[in-house]
């Protein structure tokens, strides 16, 4: 995992500072050590001890310069534990993060671990999250008997930090629950054979004498190497549990054992499937239509293609009516391209929430489906709100069914939006990003399906929360406030909550 | 959940679990109701900011003068790791959250938020430790008191020169005068002469460290001026020696008449006050009523056998006055009686149009004080006009036309023994 872990500690003297990070190195040439031992961290790593305090008190002093190393041969990484990271910028923040964690994010006197991050936007790549457990080590000269510590992880990935969340505080309160055994036992050893409360009553207490290094406060000269030992345990396992990728393009999320998930947590498939589409057209179309979608022909091929031929407003039209949940009839000839277009939008919405068919003689009503292609000659109901008719038309000079045939792009249709419905004046934020993102010309239509299954997984979680905290609502109320909150926290504004309805009632509902 | 945040998100814009300078502490989880924009906060509780280097003093004071701490059981407090936040308006009549600083952490560091820290902020105490060599901290006041002008000149500075106990009366009398030449050259020095710094000499092992609290709350009081008078027309009405109004829970006083404070008279006050509360916990509570220690019959009187009386009255939920009297002055204790009730009322009314509308209130405020100022000299010359003095005194507090003519009735029932106490004077 790309964290780096840290013990930090509240120094009576000198306030928050930090004893010591593990972080993981790898580097495609590997040095030898002057032991023997291969390193795979870049040298410059393990070069300079780098330390700086002045002046320089015992408690704040743990390593003293020393540094940790241990190597994974599978995997060619190397832990280095230092008291702080070698990168000065990285050593930055882990000092931001320890003040935070000791001196800021704490409720008055408890123990325990929360999350803090920066407010850089939730999805931002520059800020940092960080996982803190302070905690509290008995110490019978300090000025309270009791002296604050946190272990910290500090990663760039808030999700995955989230993710990792129940692994990381098991493990870490274990950690501390044994530091602060061993400390209980010094600490009632001192008390009888010295009783501060006595000695300071008779005025014979001298604060400033008491900043001792943990190592004596836990009565193990190698508390260090142990916490490293524990760091680097951390680090190795949390990374086999989960690790970073890109969101999958592939429509078919396992929606029904995400809902047995005990985490509450959606897990991202990592497997790539993005030829799905082209090689499957017809393979979720479990409805006793006839199917009758011809591999040539005119189609269209990418969603930015679809764009550019209804234009910017009519594809947004679209794209909201299908992420609400209304119907879309796409009517006209040929059925290769009436199905190629209702595949193409197809790739926006979840599996859970497509009913489609690609091509039928006759009007299908929304209950039977919210994607539906028909013949040019079918009656159709008069467009409504709830339904969005797109008009597939030939060219006006060929007339006949055999001319229509003859074309062979899809460019050279005409393409009419029936709906008499509105945009809302604030767009869905799926809508919203998706149209930023169609709009800038950079991107390239493997980054945009990309984008596009991020979009939809992120608000396919938000849509589980909210279901999440509606069923839960049913039962025991709650207050409605938590859920204000909790939409806020999730970034849901008031237009997303069609969507979400939605979404959460055709993928999540039991 | 990676829900990026959008710049059209109209809910949320700006959220995230821990957004370290804005909302340094413990943010929007606080629960202090000090939100940002917190249509509920109203009026803003001015502030109260502890500061000093590490081990100074400053938890031991908050503990002590607003939590009932004993002086020993400091020893036993912890270094302060963050700012602790201690709202203390709902158990006194001082609307004031105290902040107690961690010594060692610079809070000008950009990291942190100083607007947010120094923005709404009524005083600084700065706390220094003069058992202590005090270099450092003289420095650290400097930036320190520099640093927070900047950001609100409206700052009162406060410097408790600290922990004197230990101190002979020279050496204490020459580290203030050598603290004070050498903060203020230092502000000379970088051009800021205007910035004011009160020096107070405290210890929380006697009454000194309620005193120099007493006078750094007192700063904070807008009714100020008005409570002085009416305390100045109580005594020289009813031949009242010194008279305190008492803040009940912290014992600091926030107000007193115009003669001077001698430590002695207030250093008794403060003990009436412990016994008296000691005495109705101990037998004036009853488990099944719920009581409280000090409720509107409180009431206490000792004599001293050096012929002072000390006389105790409760004048509202969380003051009480306290009066230094002879012997003598007490034997028309119905007249005084009569005078306190007069006063209670005024104060009471002070407050509740403080509670009904903060802007109203201020005008009439300084209509008031003004009202009683003139009426000062009246009051003096003859025992009419200070009838009179305690009703112009009312008067412009009332909103409704018809309390003032209550208390327009009232007083005239009431003429004649505020009469005879001027005589008796
Ligand atoms: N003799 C004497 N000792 C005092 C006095 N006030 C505080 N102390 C002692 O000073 C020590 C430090 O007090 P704290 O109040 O914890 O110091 P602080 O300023 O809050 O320190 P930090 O939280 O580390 O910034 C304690 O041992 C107190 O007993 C005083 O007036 N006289
Ligand atoms: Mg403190």
């Amino acid at each position: 995992m790309n964290a780096v872990v840290s013990l930090c500690h509240f120094c009576e003297l000198h306030g928050p500072n930090v004893l010591l990070s593990t972080q993981p190195c790898r580097s495609q040439k590997h040095t030898t050590l002057k032991s023997s031992h291969a390193f795979y961290g870049p040298p410059e790593s393990i070069e300079a001890p780098r330390y700086v305090l002045s002046p320089p008190c015992e408690a704040c002093q743990a390593v003293s310069g020393n540094t940790f190393i241990t190597s994974d041969h599978e995997t060619q990484t190397s832990y280095v534990s230092s008291q702080v990271p070698w990168q000065s910028e990285t050593e930055g923040l882990v000092r931001q993060a320890c003040t935070r964690s000791l001196s800021c994010e704490v409720s008055p006197g408890k123990e325990g671990i929360l999350v803090f991050s920066d407010d850089l936007g939730l999805g931002s790549s520059c800020g940092c999250s960080v996982l803190s457990h302070t905690f509290l080590i008995r110490d019978s000269l300090a000025r309270g008997f009791h002296r604050w510590f946190s272990i910290i992880v500090l990663t760039k990935d808030r999700l995955l930090l989230l993710n990792l969340w129940p692994f990381l505080e098991k493990n870490i309160s274990t950690f501390v629950a044994e530091l602060q055994m061993s400390a209980n036992k010094v600490y009632e050893a001192e008390q009888v054979e010295r009783p501060q409360r006595a000695i300071r009553l008779n005025g014979a207490y001298c604060a400033d004498k008491s900043s001792r290094p943990l190592s004596e406060l836990t009565g193990s000269p190698k508390v260090f190497a142990q916490l490293h030992l524990w760091f680097v345990w951390l680090l190795r396992n949390a990374s086999t549990r989960l690790r970073e990728t890109l969101p999958s393009v592939d429509l078919a999320i396992p929606f029904g054992s995400l809902e047995e998930c005990e985490d509450k947590f959606i897990f991202v498939s990592a497997r790539k499937d993005a030829n799905y589409l082209k090689t499957h057209p017809s393979a979720d179309n479990e409805s006793s239509v006839n199917c009758v979608v011809e591999s040539t022909g005119p189609s269209v091929s990418s969603l930015s293609m679809l764009r550019t031929l209804l234009g910017a407003v009519n594809f947004a039209s679209i794209v909201f009516c299908l992420l609400v949940g209304r119907q879309i009839v796409v009517r006209g000839q040929p059925a290769s391209l009436v199905a190629s277009i209702l595949f193409t939008l197809k790739t926006l919405l979840p599996q859970g929430c497509v009913r489609l068919i690609p091509f039928s003689s006759q009007y299908r009503s929304p209950t039977e489906c919210n994607m539906l292609g028909i013949d040019a000659r079918a009656a159709v109901p008069q467009p409504s709100p709830q339904v969005a008719r797109l008009e597939v038309l030939p060219p006006l000079d060929c007339e006949t069914p055999e001319s229509v045939n003859q074309l062979k792009e899809a460019h050279q249709f005409t393409f009419h939006l029936k709906w008499p419905g509105q945009l809302p004046i604030k767009w869905p934020t799926f809508l919203a990003k998706l149209d930023r993102a169609m709009h800038s010309e950079q991107l390239s239509n493997a980054t945009l399906m990309l984008q596009i299954g991020a979009l939809r997984m992120e608000t396919l979680n938000a849509a589980r929360a909210l279901h999440y905290v509606d069923t839960n609502e049913k039962k025991d109320s709650c207050d409605p406030r938590d859920k204000t909150a909790l939409l806020q926290a999730l970034g849901v504004n008031l237009s997303d909550r069609e969507v979400l309805t939605f979404w959460s009632k055709s993928c999540l509902s039991i | 959940m990676s829900y990026e945040q959008d710049e059209e998100d109209q809910y949320a814009p700006n959220f995230s679990v821990g957004s370290f300078p804005k909302e340094f502490g413990y943010g929007a989880f606080d629960g202090d109701g000090e939100g940002p924009s917190g249509p509920l906060s109203g009026e803003q509780k001015p502030r109260i900011l502890l500061m000093g280097l590490r081990r100074s003093g400053k938890s031991s004071i908050q503990k002590v003068v607003f939590h009932k701490m004993s002086p020993n059981e400091t020893l036993f407090l912890e270094s302060t790791n963050k700012i602790i936040k201690d709202d203390i308006s709902n158990s006194s009549f001082v609307q004031f959250q105290i902040w107690d600083f961690p010594g060692q952490i610079d809070f000008f560091d950009p990291t942190f938020d100083s607007d947010m820290i120094f923005g709404g902020c009524g005083a600084l105490v700065f706390v220094i430790d003069a058992q202590d060599e005090y270099n450092d901290a003289l420095n650290r006041l400097h930036q320190t008191v520099t640093k927070a002008y900047k950001v609100n000149p409206s700052i009162r500075f406060e410097v408790f020169i600290h922990k004197v106990d230990g101190l002979s009366d020279d050496y204490k009398m020459e580290t203030q005068r050598d603290i004070h030449q050498r903060a203020n050259d230092d502000l000379a020095d970088s051009g800021l002469d205007q910035i004011h710094l009160s020096f107070h000499l405290t210890s929380i092992y006697d009454h000194s460290i309620f005193e120099a609290f007493s006078k750094v709350v007192q700063k904070l009081i807008p009714q100020l001026p008005t409570l002085e008078n009416l305390l100045n027309i109580l005594i020289s009405n009813s031949a009242i020696e010194k008279a305190f109004l008492f803040d009940v829970v912290s014992k600091i006083y926030i107000a007193t008449d115009f003669s001077p404070v001698d430590m002695q008279s207030y250093e008794l006050c403060c003990d009436m006050i412990d016994v008296v509360i000691d005495v109705s916990c101990i037998y004036g509570l009853h488990e099944d009523t719920g009581a409280a220690a000090f409720d509107s019959q409180s009431s206490s009187l000792i004599k001293l056998t050096n012929g002072t009386i000390l006389y105790l009255r409760e004048v509202t939920k969380f003051l009480a006055l306290v009066c230094i009297l002879r012997e003598a002055s007490f034997d028309r204790q119905g007249v005084i009686d009569y005078n306190f009730l007069c006063f209670r009322e005024a104060i009471q009314q002070v407050f509740e149009l403080r509670s009904k509308n903060q802007v109203a209130y201020n005008s009439s405020s300084q209509a008031n004080s003004s009202a009683v100022g003139e009426s000062g000299p009246n009051t003096s010359s003859g025992a009419s006009g200070a009838s009179n003095g305690l009703l112009s005194n009312t008067a412009p507090l009332d909103n409704s036309p018809n309390n003032t003519s209550e208390s327009l009735k009232q007083s005239n029932t009431v003429l004649y023994p505020v009469q005879d106490s001027a005589v008796a004077m």
